[in-house]
Order: C-alpha cells, then sequence, then structure tokens
C-alpha cells in the first residue's frame, strides 16, 4: 500500500511529459523546414510525409510538391500541388507551380479536372445560385398574381428567368460532376526507389495482375479516374497476396486498364473499402 | 702520243684567238671613247596612206641605252617598243660602234609629218636628235585596190563569223535582269579549229553573268548558208539609265593559206602539216545593240521595296511550331518566279522583342547560269527570347513587275509557336541590358518558394465544401411557403370580386322581381339597366362596367354576332330606361309583366 503514492507519481510525471514525445504536424513541418533549408531534401521529405499522414494543410502539400519537383519526381509533385489547390484554390503561386510542373512533365493539361466556372469548386456557388434564381422568379410571379397583374404584361421576364434558370441548372450539374470526378480523381505515380534508368510511365495492364501485359501506358503525374459500377462501388480486385488493384481511365477514356495500389496517388482522400 | 711541233701550233693558235679578242675588246673601248653623233630619218620618207614606214635613230659612238622620249606628231602613230641593233666595226682600220633604234610609223592621214629636233641622254649628257621629216602621199591604185579587197575580206568574214546578241526585252528597267543570248554564227565553210575564248562584253551600263561553256547546234540556216551556232545564254542585269550600247566580241581560230613572197611565212616553219596551211586568229564583233534603260516609278513605291525587280511569288514556313526558350527556330522566306536573284537583299522582318533574329542564309536553286529564274531562299534563325505563345514576325518583302510596269508588296503569314520555359537562355551580348529591363512576370526562379509556415491544418482531404442538405433543402421551404402564400392570397382576392359581381347580378335581378311585385316602372329599368352592364361588363372584361351609357353598351353588343331582333329589342328597352330615368315616363302605359319577360330572354341571350 506504501507504494502506491509512488506508483502515482511516476505516473503523472510521464504523462505530464508524453506530448513531448509526440511529433505533431507543426512539429514535423518546421523539422521539414529546417531540413529543407539545409538540402537535406529527402529527410525534408520524410518529415513533410509524415506529417501529412497525421493532417493536412495547403503549404505542407505545396511544399512536398516542391521538393518533389527538385528531386524530379514530377508525379508526387503534381499530386501534391493538386492537394494544396484543393486546400487553397485561389493560390495563384500553387497553380503556377502545378502548371509548369505539368509542362516539364510533359503532361497535358486537358487531361486534368478544370478548375474553372465549372470545376468543382464551383459547386456551391450554383448551389447557392440555382434556387436564388428559381424562388426569386417564381416569388415576383406570385406577387404579381396577387397584385391581380395579368402575365401577358411581363412576357420577357419569364423568358429571361426559364432562361437563367436553364443556365444556372446546367452548371450545376456540371459542376455537381466535376465534384463527384474529383472525388474518383487519382494521379499516377512511378515507384518511388526507382533508378534513373527506369521509365517514367505506368502501364495500365489488362487484368489485375502484376504479369498481365499492359493495355497502353500512361505518364507519371498524369490523372486518372477510377471506373465504377452502376450501383456507384468503386471496380477494384484485391489480389491473393493482398494487393489492392483499381481499373481507371483517363478523362477522354481513350486509356484505361488496371493499375496496383500504389502505382496511384489520391488527390482527395481514399475511400474507406 | 701528240708530237711537240702539233702542240706548239696549237699553241699558237690559242694565242692568236686571244689577241683577236683582245683587239676587238679595245676596238669597242676605242669606239665608245670617241665622240658622240646621232643621225634620225624616216625609211623611207615617202610613203603612201596604207603603208608604213620606219623612224630610225642611229647613235654612232656607244652602244648605251639612251633615255628620252619622242615629241607626239598629230596624226602619226610611232609604235612604242622600238627594234635594237647594235654594231662594232672596223672602218679603214679604225673601229666604230653604234646603237640603232626603229620605230614603226603609221600614219593616220595624208600630208607632211615633221619631228623636231629632240634631246636624248647618254651617260648623264644630253645629246640632241635631229628633226625628221615623213611624207605621206594620197593612196594609189594599187592601195585602193588592196583596201577594197580588204574590206571585201571583211564582209565575207562578218558573213562568215559573226555575234548575234538576243535581248528579250525592248527596254530595261534600272537594276532589271533578264536571260538574255549571245550566239555565235560559223559558216560551215570556214575551217575554224577552235574558238579561243567566249565572248566579251563592250558596254559598261550593263552586267552580264559568268560567260560558261555554250551550246551548240548545227545547220542552222541563215542567209541560204548553213552555220553552226554556240550559244552562250547570260543574265543581263541594266546597271545604268539612258541609252546604251551594248556588242560582244570574241576570237576564233581559224586555217587559212600561206602567203608567198615572204621567208617567214615559210609553210615549213609555221605549218605543223608543213605546208597545207597554218592557223590564224580572226576577231568576230557583233553590231552594236542600244538598249535603253528606264528608271522604275517612284509614285506607290512601298517603303520595304529593296530592289527586287521581276515576277515572284512568296512562301515561308518554319521547321518547329514547338520549341523549348533558346532553342532555334528556322524561318524559311522563299522567292520564286523570274528576276534580279542576284541582286535581290535579304528581306526585312518586322522588330520584335521576343525573338532575336540573326542574318538569313541565302540559297538559290534554278538556273544558276543566268540566276533569272528560279527560287531563291532566305533562312531566318530566329531565337525566342520568352516562353509562351508567341506570334513570329512577318517578313515584309516588295517587288516591281517590269511587265505590269507596278509595285507589289507581300508579308509572310502569321506563324505561331509555342516556347516552353526549359533552361532559360540568357543572350550574353545583353546580359547587361536585360538587366535593366524588368523582369518577365513569373520567371523561373520565383517558382517552387517554401512556405515556413504549415497554415490552416484539415484532418482529412474528404470533407469537401458542401452544404448541409437539411438547412439546404430546409430553406427551399421558405420560398415554397410564400410562393404559397401569394398564390392563396392571389386567388382569394380573385374570387372576392367574382362573388361581389354575383351578389350584385342577384340584387338587381330581385329588385326586378320586387318591381313587378309593386308595379315600380322606375325599379324595373334601374335593375334592368344595371343587369344590362354587369352582364356586358363580364363578358367584355370591362375593368368598370357600372360607367357603361346605353349607347356603349348597345357598341359592345354589336361587336359580337347578336341577332339584330334582340338588339333592337335590347336597343328599345334601353331607350325606355333612359326616358324612365331621364323624362319620368308615363308609368302607366307600361306593361311590366311583358317587359319582364322580354328582359329576362334578353339577359338569357345576350353574349
Amino acid at each position: 500500500m506504501n507504494s502506491l503514492p509512488k506508483i502515482l507519481l511516476i505516473t503523472a510525471v510521464i504523462t505530464s511529459h508524453l506530448h513531448l514525445l509526440a511529433k505533431t504536424p507543426d512539429r514535423l513541418f518546421y523539422d521539414a523546414v529546417r531540413s529543407e533549408a539545409s538540402g537535406d531534401f529527402v529527410s525534408a521529405i520524410d518529415s513533410y510525409e509524415k506529417a501529412a499522414a497525421i493532417s493536412h494543410s495547403a503549404n505542407l502539400h505545396g511544399n512536398l510538391a516542391n521538393l518533389y519537383f527538385k528531386m524530379e519526381d514530377y508525379g508526387r509533385s503534381i499530386l501534391n500541388y493538386r492537394k494544396a489547390l484543393f486546400l487553397d484554390p485561389s493560390n495563384r503561386d500553387f497553380s503556377a507551380n502545378l502548371a509548369f510542373a505539368s509542362d516539364i512533365a510533359g503532361i497535358q493539361t486537358d487531361s486534368q479536372l478544370s478548375d474553372g466556372y465549372l470545376g468543382s469548386q464551383s459547386y456551391i456557388f450554383w448551389a447557392v445560385l440555382t434556387p436564388t434564381v428559381f424562388w426569386g422568379g417564381l416569388l415576383v410571379l406570385g406577387v404579381l398574381f396577387f397584385r391581380r397583374w395579368a402575365f401577358d404584361r411581363v412576357p420577357w421576364f419569364g423568358i429571361l428567368w426559364i432562361a437563367v434558370c436553364a443556365i444556372s441548372t446546367w452548371a450545376l450539374k456540371s459542376s455537381r460532376t466535376n465534384q463527384l470526378l474529383l472525388s474518383r480523381e487519382v494521379i499516377a505515380l512511378t515507384d518511388a526507389q526507382k533508378d534513373n534508368n527506369q521509365s517514367n510511365e505506368i502501364a495500365l495492364r489488362r487484368f489485375a495482375g502484376a504479369n498481365s501485359s499492359a493495355n497502353t501506358t500512361v505518364k507519371s503525374g498524369e490523372s486518372l479516374f477510377l471506373d465504377e459500377d452502376q450501383d456507384g462501388t468503386l471496380k477494384t480486385h484485391k489480389s491473393q497476396s493482398g494487393t489492392r488493384w483499381y481499373l481507371l481511365r483517363t478523362k477522354d477514356s481513350r486509356k484505361k486498364g488496371w493499375v496496383e495500389e500504389k502505382e496511384i496517388g489520391w488527390v482527395r482522400q481514399k475511400p474507406v473499402m | 702520243m701528240q708530237k711537240p711541233l702539233e702542240i706548239i701550233s696549237g699553241f699558237m693558235r690559242l694565242l692568236f684567238f686571244l689577241a683577236f679578242l683582245s683587239a676587238c675588246n679595245s676596238a669597242t673601248i676605242y669606239g665608245q671613247n670617241r665622240n658622240i653623233r646621232i643621225e634620225s630619218g624616216f625609211q623611207p620618207s615617202s610613203i603612201t596612206l596604207s603603208n608604213l614606214s620606219v623612224y630610225k635613230i642611229v647613235i654612232h659612238g656607244t652602244q648605251e641605252n639612251p633615255q628620252g622620249s619622242i615629241p607626239s606628231v598629230s596624226g602619226l602613230n610611232l609604235s612604242s617598243n622600238p627594234q635594237t641593233f647594235r654594231s662594232a666595226s672596223f672602218i679603214n682600220g679604225v673601229p666604230s660602234v653604234r646603237l640603232e633604234l626603229s620605230f614603226q610609223s603609221k600614219p593616220d592621214r595624208q600630208g607632211n609629218f615633221s619631228i623636231p629636233s629632240w634631246n636624248l641622254t647618254i651617260g648623264g649628257k644630253s645629246y640632241p636628235v635631229p628633226p625628221a621629216s615623213l611624207r605621206v602621199l594620197a593612196p594609189n591604185q594599187q592601195d585602193l585596190l588592196k583596201q577594197e579587197e580588204q574590206k571585201k575580206q571583211e564582209a565575207d568574214l562578218r558573213q562568215a563569223a559573226f555575234i548575234e546578241f538576243v535581248n528579250p526585252r525592248e527596254f530595261l528597267f534600272l537594276g532589271e535582269t533578264v536571260a538574255a543570248e549571245i550566239r555565235l554564227f560559223l559558216w560551215d565553210r570556214l575551217p575554224v579549229t577552235r574558238v579561243e575564248r567566249p565572248p566579251l562584253k563592250t558596254g559598261d551600263a550593263f552586267s552580264i553573268t559568268e560567260v560558261d561553256q555554250p551550246t551548240e547546234q548545227r545547220n542552222v540556216i541563215r542567209s541560204n548558208k548553213t552555220y553552226s551556232v554556240f550559244t552562250w545564254t547570260v543574265g543581263l542585269t541594266a546597271a545604268m539609265t539612258g541609252n546604251h550600247s551594248l556588242s560582244f566580241d570574241t576570237n576564233i581560230r581559224v586555217r587559212t593559206k600561206n602567203q608567198r613572197g615572204s621567208p617567214f611565212n615559210s609553210p615549213f616553219f609555221n605549218d605543223p602539216f608543213f605546208g597545207f596551211g597554218r592557223d590564224e586568229s580572226i576577231k568576230v564583233q557583233s553590231e552594236k545593240n542600244w538598249i535603253e534603260v528606264r528608271q522604275p516609278p517612284t509614285d506607290l513605291r512601298p517603303p520595304h521595296f529593296q530592289g527586287a525587280i521581276g515576277s515572284f511569288a512568296t512562301k515561308s514556313s518554319i521547321d518547329s511550331d514547338r520549341v523549348s526558350l533558346g532553342d532555334p527556330i528556322r524561318l524559311t522566306f522563299s522567292l520564286s518566279g523570274n528576276g534580279n536573284f542576284s541582286a535581290i537583299p535579304a528581306p526585312g522582318i518586322e522588330p520584335t522583342s521576343d525573338f532575336k533574329i540573326g542574318p538569313p542564309a541565302f540559297a538559290f536553286s534554278g538556273n544558276e547560269r543566268t540566276k533569272h529564274e528560279g527560287e531563291q531562299s532566305f533562312e531566318y534563325v530566329i531565337t525566342p527570347l520568352k516562353p509562351g505563345l508567341l506570334e513570329i514576325p512577318k517578313v515584309l518583302f516588295a517587288f516591281f513587275d517590269p511587265v505590269k510596269q507596278q509595285y507589289f508588296s507581300t508579308s509572310t503569314p502569321s506563324h505561331t509557336v509555342r516556347v516552353d520555359p526549359g533552361e532559360k537562355w540568357i543572350d550574353p551580348g545583353n546580359v547587361s541590358q536585360k538587366a535593366e529591363t524588368e523582369q518577365s512576370p513569373m520567371p523561373a526562379t520565383d517558382l517552387f518558394q517554401t512556405e515556413s509556415e504549415p497554415g490552416e491544418w484539415v484532418l482529412d482531404l474528404g470533407s469537401s465544401k458542401s452544404l448541409n442538405p437539411w438547412l439546404y433543402w430546409g430553406s427551399q421551404s421558405v420560398p415554397l411557403a410564400t410562393f404559397i402564400l401569394l398564390m392563396t392570397l392571389g386567388g382569394k382576392r380573385r374570387n372576392e370580386k367574382r362573388e361581389n359581381l354575383k351578389q350584385k347580378e342577384n340584387q338587381f335581378a330581385k329588385k326586378m322581381k320586387n318591381s313587378l311585385v309593386h308595379k315600380d316602372p322606375e325599379l324595373f329599368f334601374r335593375s334592368f339597366k344595371g343587369l344590362v352592364r354587369l352582364k356586358i361588363g363580364k363578358l367584355r372584361k370591362h375593368p368598370n362596367p357600372s360607367s357603361l351609357s346605353s349607347s356603349e353598351l348597345l357598341a359592345l353588343i354589336k361587336q359580337e354576332s347578336n341577332s339584330s331582333s334582340l338588339i333592337e329589342n335590347l336597343e328599345a328597352l334601353l331607350q325606355k330606361c333612359d326616358d324612365q330615368e331621364f323624362a319620368k315616363g308615363d308609368s302607366n302605359q307600361v306593361s311590366l309583366q311583358e317587359e319582364y319577360k322580354l328582359a329576362s330572354l334578353i339577359l338569357k341571350k345576350v353574349k
């Protein structure tokens, strides 16, 4: 019984200093910045990746993308710029860097999802605008009815209202489609451990197996989209060795095939399967 | 073994020969030390115009070369290379030396020619040369015959061998180049062994391209004679404005018969075939061709005209439409057609700050002899100075068409090239200048800057910004409810109006019935008119039916297809209404029962 206070005291001391041993994302981030400043890019990338495994920030992925670009791993560089832009869509530095990296990697930017007025980021805008226009016009008509105004006096208003509603609905649908596509978008990646003699291209195989021949190839950094079943579930396959395979295709659907899980990077959060 | 006598004889001969040489030398030295005397004269001193004479100067007492210049006499041509003759002799045992200089003389005209006394310098001393005179007589009969024969020979030669120059244009413009032909006609009977040299041009107002190997054409008939024709095609370019002559000459080698009476014309010495003939060079000349050279018009001359004259078609191309920054692009501008290709400078390119443009390389393919017809290409090496989608500047070219006599101006179509950033290229010549110029909007060094702060953390990337569905759809209910409310209230308001109208109609109908009971015609007609107003106002959607007068009601009734009897009956009843209302008509005379039936019928049928 006499040892109980001692045990409690030791437990309290260990608990109070436990947070010092844990690596928070902030500390990992600052460690990475220091490593990068000292020229140790490998350690910097390692620290950034550890931080990204815990939490995400636009600057974290931007810095990570910069480092991958300097290490000439353009696929991972593009992937992290996309993540950074997802978190901070208005950052012009990320946009410029992504365009530059894509250009250097020889990737057509039209293979990526556009982030313009109909992009996934515009979905909320259209989702608010469309009902506003619809209900606004309908309420104006209701007021006119209430005020006993004849409808034949306002035909142009009706036509304009219908046209704006139609355009807004189309934009809403397009941005929603892009948002759904973004959730299924991945970036093709080469093996991080590859040497300089290995190709920068990733094989899209005919079936889910390492010994399958390739349908075609895509460049590292190119955008791919997971195929869905009719019920909306992703087309995947788990081999006997435990490797998960995904059926993917390019944006224009001209290239498709199976790739291993390690050959892709998720722009968004990987769905739970 | 030789005998001693023979040895002495040989020795004596040697001594005698040495003594002779010594005597000769002494005579020369003695003669040269004597007084110098000079003689001069023409030999012969009298000739006819077609003959030659020799102006001879004899210098006695020395063999040294004299120095001096013969005075010029107009009309008398003396050769510049005299024949010299030196001699040494013993005259009456006195040694003598002399030097003879012979100048060939050819008079231009008839008359007396005198060379006045002049001085010669010999050994630093000046000695006078006596005057000499030549008499030139009129040509005699033999000379005339000789001249005629010579003219005849020349005329025959002109027919046997002549040069013809063919110019395709009546006149030329300054700087214009045309393909002309020089044709050498050689009569088949003329024993020509070879053409010694290509034709030479006489005429400074024109330039021609190099005269190369001719093309030969045989059996060409001209003036009933058969010729072999050698043709040289040249590019002729006019270099001076005005009316200028142009002629050509060449030399041909002909086998001729030997002239008799001259030991130097011996066939044994001159003829490789030992007396059957010899080669002689004959000069062949063309007639003088007068060609007018005009100045191209200055009116409407394009500012970038650089002297190209001819008829051209232009085209341009680039070797690549996508390059990295600093990689050169080859812009090829080609001219094809006819014209002065050799005189066309490289066309200019619009100035631009996007590209560095180097001097072009020239390449000509076509008629290399005349350089008049073919394709001239200018290959510019241009280097992009910044990345992006750049438009290559235009090549400006203007030319003067001598046939249409007007200027044409062309420029290349626009070529767009995509310049990838690539390795940054710095022009070494513009390093200092570039440092001063403003930086590009996003230089490569400004990319990939490290952020020192992590920014806002998010736990996962799956939470895309989306609207709360409950809030979103719930908020839709507010305008929906408002709309339903408006529609309901609006509909209710519209029903209230209809009800009011119906109530009024019922009231009027009730009053009309009551008027029958009370026999009140005034109430009857007022009720009837009110009913008619409501009925017609409702049918015609009149905003204020109670304001309608009888005439207005009738006018509205007549707009629809109501029967004429109905209209007449309504008009009569409305008249009675008005009479009752305004004139207070006699109510006893009115049968309200009949009027009621009629009014009911009208109200039922009216539309």
